[in-house]
């Protein structure tokens, strides 16, 4: 991308992947605590390895947001749907869940993220805010297949995962 | 809210964040929620400790600990009183006061009303999730009446308390609803709610998963309310009652001025330094 160029269509891509990326590690590390309450330790590394990596993406988007001159500010969205692109609902974990679970999540939130970015692609009108948006929706591509390829390393889950011989309360 | 935002300084939601790790049970809304204080908090941009957060007893009201600024966690249902005394003492400090449906309708119930009539500068959040949590599951006053359970079988049978319509009636001057799964509304909603002048009733759907987990529903029944907000509080009204219970955002934004103390001159001041001597020295 040619840095030198300032289109407003640029500026406001990387403030909505920067929205996007901070979404995603605020949620992932708000997951990995709650997995951590629910002592399972393993399930919340893996939240936070997440975490992490978002934190590094948007860190990156960061920095070319200030070589254009501009700051990161004002990336606050308001999604069309609740959660951004590449976040996940509280409501789909479980305390019980495996690392299995924990990465099916994550593939999925990749490949939302890819697509989210091939839609500003579509969307845009100028080059290399196009150009741009297809660079990061390689990327996520990219994490797509990092995430199958750790999938391929954990368990699939037993049938019965999710049986808690101490449950809460019958209801 | 009477304090400044600190125009030096770029606060993130990480800075209004303690080193206590919350103890919810995961999928619990009330993670998110506090997210969205926290994010509405950098946005409002005043430094921690020019922020209380005041809480009673419940899940919910474990919030305090949770947050970088002062905090007093209080008794069950007394939130909003202590909450009352500090903003009388320290009118400059931004004060949330925070809870649940148990908590904040049963017994701090009575607190509510006079609260909301009482029209303090102060915003009370309440994570409504229509049962009781923390002592495993009993419903609370906003639990329908067909709620069935192992500890209420077949339901209770008691109409619900619909807490934005009594607010309103007993004279809070901003009302609006969220819904925890919805952080970023939810963060916009709750500066609304600061910035608004006078008490602000923000009510947050907050599924508990443990105990409703029924509640995960609701993420698929919430939408964004179609009307703007209005000052006039019985069309307010009179739209939260005839409303699904699942519309969120603000629903209505008064213009009565908030309460202030008296000045503190002359007699009331000299009554005031005497108690002070007496049982404060």
């Amino acid at each position: 991308m040619n840095e030198q160029v300032k289109p407003d269509e640029i500026v406001e891509l990387l403030r909505q992947a920067y929205a996007m990326e901070v979404e995603a590690a605020d949620c992932y590390y708000d997951l990995s605590d709650q997995m951590f309450a629910g002592n399972n330790p393993d399930v919340a590394n893996i939240f936070s390895h997440l975490a992490d990596i978002e934190g590094r993406h948007a860190d990156e988007i960061e920095g070319r947001l200030k070589a254009l001159g501009h700051n990161a500010a004002g990336g606050s969205y308001s999604w069309d749907d609740p959660l951004g692109p590449e976040s996940t609902a509280s409501e789909d974990i479980h305390y019980l869940m495996t690392p299995y679970h924990a990465l099916q999540l994550a593939l999925h939130n990749e490949k939302r993220a890819a697509e989210f970015f091939r839609m500003l692609a579509d969307k845009s009108s100028e080059a290399e805010a196009r150009a741009l948006a297809l660079e990061y929706a390689g990327e996520e591509d990219e994490h797509v297949k990092l995430v199958e390829e750790w999938l391929t390393r954990v368990d699939e889950p037993a049938v019965d995962w999710h049986d808690d011989e101490d449950p809460a309360v019958g209801q | 809210m009477n304090a400044e935002p600190d125009t030096t300084c770029n606060f993130k939601a990480a800075d209004y964040r303690s080193d206590y790790k919350p103890v919810w049970c995961p999928g619990c809304g009330d993670f998110t929620v506090l997210l969205s204080i926290t994010k509405a908090l950098a946005e409002i941009n005043t430094p921690p400790e020019e922020t209380v957060v005041v809480s009673g007893i419940g899940c919910s009201s474990r919030i305090p600990a949770y947050t970088n600024c002062y905090g007093f966690h209080g008794v069950h249902g007394r939130a909003l009183p202590l909450a009352t005394g500090i903003k009388l003492t320290r009118p400059e400090l931004n004060v949330l006061v925070a809870g649940g449906d148990g908590d904040g309708y049963s017994i701090g119930g009575n607190h509510f009303l006079h609260a909301s009539r009482r029209n303090l500068d102060m915003t009370y959040i309440v994570m409504d999730n229509q049962v009781y949590g923390m002592t495993k599951g009993q419903p609370s006053p906003t639990t329908l009446p067909d709620w069935d359970s192992a500890l209420v079988p077949g339901g209770t049978g008691i109409r619900p308390f619909h807490p934005l319509v009594i607010a309103l009636a007993a004279g809070a001057n901003f009302v609006g609803r969220g819904f925890s799964g919805d952080p970023n509304r939810t963060r916009d909603l709750i500066v609304e709610a600061i910035r608004h002048p006078g008490f602000s009733f923000v009510e947050i759907l907050s599924p508990c998963v443990t105990f409703r987990p029924d509640e995960k529903e609701w993420r698929n029944m919430i939408h964004p309310a179609e009307v703007d907000p209005t000052q006039d509080a019985a069309r307010a009204a009179r739209r939260i009652l005839t409303d699904d219970g699942f519309n969120i955002g603000v629903l209505f934004k008064g213009d009565r001025e908030p309460y202030l103390p008296r000045s503190g001159n002359g007699e009331d001041a000299d009554a005031i330094r005497a108690m002070e001597r007496e049982f404060v020295a």
